[in-house]
């Protein structure tokens, strides 16, 4: 039982924990704010997932893919959070639009309605999109961090693009109808 | 632009200020602290469960080899305690109404005053073992006691005195009336087994007009 529950082989596990989240939790707010688009959602699917780790380190500490692991739970977390958390997550976007600067406001503008037109896409749409653009993995990384086919990541990612362009043209057309006398 | 480059500018320029990174790193440590005490709690636990079930463990060994030790000797010289006292069944017969007591035990019946009623009382025992000194006894609730026999607020039915051969009964009849003003009255039965008087009442006699 001494053996099992040894104190200094627990502290060697947390200390590593703690230097792991140290090195990580910024790629991973980031990751997560490049796939939910919301920096108050992400920060809470990096905690949630971090502590989640964080009891079992023990044994996601020594995998051998211990971040593409890490980065599926954080996908996971996102896909099964997103319905409940989908109210909250709209109040918030609205009201976490950062204020900006005059001579940016066209530049802000383009991303703002950029984010509208990501979060709303489908959820494994929008993973896949993040994860390709803003990650860089390869089809066959994001199957795996979606845990579906490589075929299936290249259908989300034609249909999800052909929504995009479709909604850009729309916006487009809206904003020239707009701006017209 | 093509939506290709938008996404790519677009994920390009992720803000870098993330402001819930200090927070989430105090919540992880916050935790991290949390899970190591309860860790060391569940690790107490374990410590303290273990000890328990050794103690519990050297405790039932102790009884066990104390137990064998004391059986042996009363195997060894056929004394027999209290708690040694082999199972007796007691067969009762009130008017055609028949009951098996093992080990005692007690029966409601009713009974009409001043009309006679057979009361037979027989015993199943181990073989070879005998029961003598048998009384049949009726009393109320209170003032009862049994030294040599039965006595106090009693009345015996019936007293066989001397041992009782293997089958034999006894008998008595008795026209049921309130003993001492009680009713319902209890019907007991005083016996001799293995050296030990035992007094069991075996009915609650309610009796009515």
């Amino acid at each position: 039982v001494s053996v099992k529950w040894g104190k200094s082989a627990f502290e060697r596990t947390l200390v590593s924990f703690e230097n792991y989240a140290e090195q990580n939790v910024r790629p991973l707010l980031r990751t997560a704010t490049a796939i939910c688009g919301d920096r108050s959602l992400a920060e809470d699917l990096v905690q949630e997932v971090l502590l989640r780790v964080q009891i079992r380190w023990a044994k996601i500490g020594g995998l051998e893919h211990r971040d593409a692991y890490i980065r599926r739970m954080l996908v996971n977390e996102f896909l099964s959070s997103r319905r409940r958390r989908r109210s909250r997550a709209k109040a918030e976007l609205r009201a976490s639009e950062p204020d900006f600067a005059p001579d940016h406001a066209s530049e802000q503008a383009d991303r703002a309605a950029m984010r509208a037109l990501l979060t709303g896409l489908p959820r494994q749409q929008q993973v896949v999109l993040a994860l390709r653009y803003y990650a860089g993995l390869s089809d066959e990384e994001t199957a795996e961090a979606l845990r579906c086919k490589p075929g299936t990541v290249r259908s989300y990612a034609s249909r999800a693009l052909a929504t995009l362009r479709l909604n850009a043209g729309k916006d487009l057309l809206e904003n020239e109808g707009r701006g017209r006398p | 632009m093509t939506i290709d480059e938008e996404l790519q500018l677009y994920y390009a320029n992720l803000p870098d200020d993330l402001p819930g990174e200090q927070r989430i790193a105090d919540t992880i440590r916050s935790h991290a602290s949390q899970h190591h005490n309860a860790r060391r709690g569940v690790r107490n636990w374990w410590v303290a469960a273990s000890a328990t079930v050794a103690t519990v463990a050297a405790i039932a060994i102790v009884a066990v080899v104390v137990t064998g030790k004391d059986r042996d000797n009363t195997s060894a010289s056929g004394r027999r305690g209290p708690a040694a006292v082999p199972a007796v069944t007691i067969h009762l017969d009130v008017g055609g109404q028949q009951f098996a007591l093992p080990n005692g035990g007690s029966r409601n019946i009713d009974l009409r005053i001043g009309h006679p009623v057979p009361i037979t009382v027989a015993f199943t025992i181990p073989a070879g073992d005998t029961v003598k000194d048998v009384y049949l006894v009726v009393s109320g609730p209170n003032d009862v006691g049994f030294g040599a026999g039965p006595t106090g607020k009693v009345k015996i039915l019936k007293h066989h005195d001397g041992p009782l051969a293997p089958g034999q009964s006894v008998s008595v009849t008795w026209s049921p009336t309130p003993v001492f003003d009680s009713n319902p009255v209890t019907l007991w039965v005083y016996y001799t087994f293995g050296g030990t008087g035992i007094n069991d009442p075996i009915a609650q006699l309610h009796l009515s007009s």
